[in-house]
């Protein structure tokens, strides 16, 4: 296998695991998948915690859990806690082997637990440790982090190490923002941000060393320091009118749990319908977002054509005025001419041979006869061609206008539903319950001051638009100013190839992104039509929004309506596409990844994922429900170890 | 792809940048960055200095990518 796999983990008196338990997850030729079963509370997701408390000292799973705090346990077991006294310490570990072909990285974290006097815990988790093997030897590493990273970045983690139950979570609200933070990770975009992002500092170090020459160039250095000056200013605005805009959800947030307290029916009908609404709202605002788009698109590839059409339908007509006027094709054919000029000698008798003046013009006329046949052959077919390409843009661009004025009308139409329901509940005075009518108003209030906020930052986004082209026209008329004195030569060229690098880079930067994003629709495609257990095929997209959009037979599916098995196989699917395309050889280790399906979709991932992953190692943390007879017949010539977790008195056992 | 490489989707593309000087440029500070990925801070100054003097096209070498 050309990937990386753990070979062992080794785990001693972490939680439920006491003493030292070597866990072997090594592959067998081609079998590639682990099954690690156990019943629920058996000890599987904190192996998941193991891994990820070892690599990056951090618990995947209390850390998703809301209820984290009533799951306290000590790190260190407790049977193991019962034998030292109070006020001592216990310690445990956890190390894992990594490597291709064989075991090449020991990746150890060790942690303790402190006893207190009045009998509570304290945990601590100490360094990590790498031994790395050097042709026969193991040595010590001294920056374990910066290999971990090379092989797993602690960004991109969660993309191989993750709980599958959890996973219908994923497209909660601001789904958007974690599809894109997803994409971004996995392209190494970061790496490109960070670039771009130095060259700019190192740059305009550069253009302040030019304070040392003086004249025209200074004056126009001091307009370009002045514009950009002005550019910070209005984006600091724009970050302040964002974090506003944050503030004031988190407390339309706050006042929407208040109000979720009320007894009342009527304002529970009210308040569900309003949240019905909004997300439908949500999506109508993005599809009109994404139509505008769509039409500026037609606009500009199509415009020209568009307007001109009536000048190309004079010119078809022009042609075929002068057909029926015996002008076209032209009367003296080419070859007519190609003939008397080889003959030498013209219908009439003379000779062209010692003319040269006629040979001449026979020569410009039979270009002109040329120019003429090809145009008319080339016009004739392409204007045609043209015009009705002109005809579909047309039609295309008002269809699309018309389906902007129909989601704009729709979206007046939830918001009047809105109103009306706001209006509804600031009337509501109920004894004994949460004051709906007092919360309500505080609620418009907000959401007036959202509205203006909004305003307020498509206003300064514009302006920040119009800064942009000021601070570039600046800096080119300093530039200017600067290369026509010999001695700042230097300078510009470091500058311009700085200018160039950031363009080059950015170019690089909105390929990747469409790339990937491409990339990933299409393994989403792919999964999800596989992994669902549904007959129909569905149409998967990836907006440029980062948004998922389903569509089935009847038209769009919203990911609000999907079942939480839908919404888990959608999101198994994206972080496969995204294992997938990522470039990294991590192996998977997937917590209770069948755990809210039905047995066909269960059967269904069972059958197809191993497929998907087939150079991966992919460990599968079970419940015996998910490991049934069916899964396991579909994975079995598949699987490499099988293991079962017993837990009994606090303690569990691997077999 | 290697551990400590730059992401192949990366590497296809600034391969295809015509101009030796600014490639080169553009996979060696990719390279510096992609080996402090996991770091907040660090020094790049100077070596983003010392690349612009090695790769930018100065004194007699023309540049041609803006031609």
């Amino acid at each position: 296998m050309n990937k990386l796999q753990i070979f062992h983990i080794k785990i001693k008196d972490y939680r439920q695991y006491k003493g030292t338990v070597p866990i072997d997850l090594m592959l067998a030729g081609d079998r590639h998948i682990n099954v690690i079963e156990g019943q629920n509370g058996a000890g599987k997701s904190n192996l998941l915690n193991a891994i990820t408390l070892c690599f990056y000292n951090e618990e995947t799973h209390l850390e998703t859990q809301e209820d984290q705090a009533l799951e306290y346990e000590p790190y260190v077991n407790k049977r193991r806690l019962e034998e030292i006294n109070e006020g001592d310490s216990a310690r445990g570990y956890v190390e894992i082997t990594l490597g291709k072909d064989e075991p090449k990285y020991i990746f150890t974290r060790e942690f303790s637990t402190a006893k207190r006097d009045d009998g509570t815990f304290g945990d601590a988790t100490g360094d990590l440790r790498l031994r790395q093997k050097f042709q026969q030897d193991w040595r010590d590493v001294p920056n374990p982090h910066t290999r971990l990273s090379e092989i797993l970045p602690t960004r991109i983690h969660e993309y191989f190490l993750f709980d599958g139950e959890q996973l219908d979570e994923f497209f909660n609200e601001k789904y958007t923002d974690r599809v894109e933070s997803a994409i971004l990770d996995v392209s190494h975009i970061e790496l490109l941000n960070r670039s771009l992002t130095h060259i700019d500092t190192v740059r305009t170090e550069f253009e302040r060393s030019s304070t040392e020459y003086d004249g025209e160039a200074i004056r126009r250095r001091d307009e370009y320091e002045e514009a950009k000056e002005r550019l910070e200013q209005l984006e600091a605005s724009e970050e302040e009118c964002e974090r506003d805009i944050e503030d004031a959800n988190d407390r339309l947030d706050e006042i929407d749990e208040k109000l979720a307290g009320s007894s009342d029916p009527e304002v529970q009908r009210k308040l569900e319908r309003r949240e019905n609404l909004n997300g439908r709202l949500d999506e109508k605002r993005s599809d009109l977002e994404q139509k505008r788009a769509e039409v500026a698109e037609y606009l500009v590839e199509s415009g020209t054509l568009i307007f001109n059409e009536n000048a190309l339908k004079f010119t078809l007509d022009q042609f075929e005025e002068m057909e029926d006027q015996g002008e076209l094709p032209p009367r003296i054919q080419g070859w007519f001419i190609d003939q008397l000029m080889e003959r030498g000698e013209c219908i009439c008798g003379a000779t062209l041979e010692d003319d040269i003046k006629k040979q001449e013009h026979l020569e410009e006329l039979r270009k002109e006869v040329a120019v003429i046949t090809e145009g008319t052959i080339e016009g004739k077919i392409e204007i045609p061609h043209l015009i009705s390409q002109a005809d579909e843009s047309l039609n295309s661009l008002l269809g699309g206008v018309s389906d902007i004025t129909l989601i704009q009308d729709e979206i007046d139409e939830f918001e009047r539903q809105l109103r009306d329901i706001s209006k509804e509940l600031e009337g509501k005075e109920i004894s004994e319950d949460v004051d709906v009518a007092q919360l309500e108003q505080q609620r418009s209030e907000i959401e007036k001051r959202i509205r203006q906020l909004r305003e307020d930052l498509g206003r300064r986004r514009g302006e920040i638009e119009q800064q942009e082209l000021t601070v570039n026209d600046r800096r080119e008329a300093w530039l200017d100013e600067m290369e026509k004195q010999e001695e700042n030569n230097v300078l510009v060229k470091k500058i311009s190839f700085m200018d160039d690098a950031e363009r080059e880079i950015e170019e690089i930067r909105e390929g990747i992104l469409k790339q990937v994003r491409n990339e990933t629709e299409e393994y989403l495609n792919l999964y999800f039509n596989d992994l669902i257990w549904k007959d129909e095929p569905y149409d998967v997209k990836l907006t440029d929004e980062y948004q998922i959009r389903i569509y089935g037979p009847t038209g769009q599916k919203k990911l609000g309506s999907l079942s939480a098995g839908e919404r888990q196989v959608l999101a198994l699917s994206f972080m496969s596409a995204l294992s997938k395309i990522s470039g990294f050889s991590a192996p998977l280790v997937i917590d209770t990844p069948l755990g809210r399906l039905s047995s066909r979709p269960k059967r269904l991932i069972a059958q197809n994922l191993p497929d998907y992953l087939e150079d991966t190692q992919i460990t599968f943390l079970m419940t015996d429900e998910e490991y049934s007879q069916d899964v396991r017949a579909m994975l079995d010539s598949s699987i490499a170890h099988e293991y079962h977790l017993k837990y009994e008195n606090d303690v569990t056992q691997v077999h | 792809m290697k551990e400590t490489n730059v992401h192949s989707l990366i590497l296809e593309k600034t391969e295809k940048i015509e101009d030796d000087g600014l490639r080169s440029f553009i996979n060696e500070i990719l390279s510096f960055e992609r080996s402090k990925l996991d770091r907040e801070k660090y020094q790049y100054f100077k070596q983003y200095k010392k690349l612009i003097t090695i790769h930018a096209p100065i004194g007699e070498q023309k540049y041609s990518s803006d031609e």
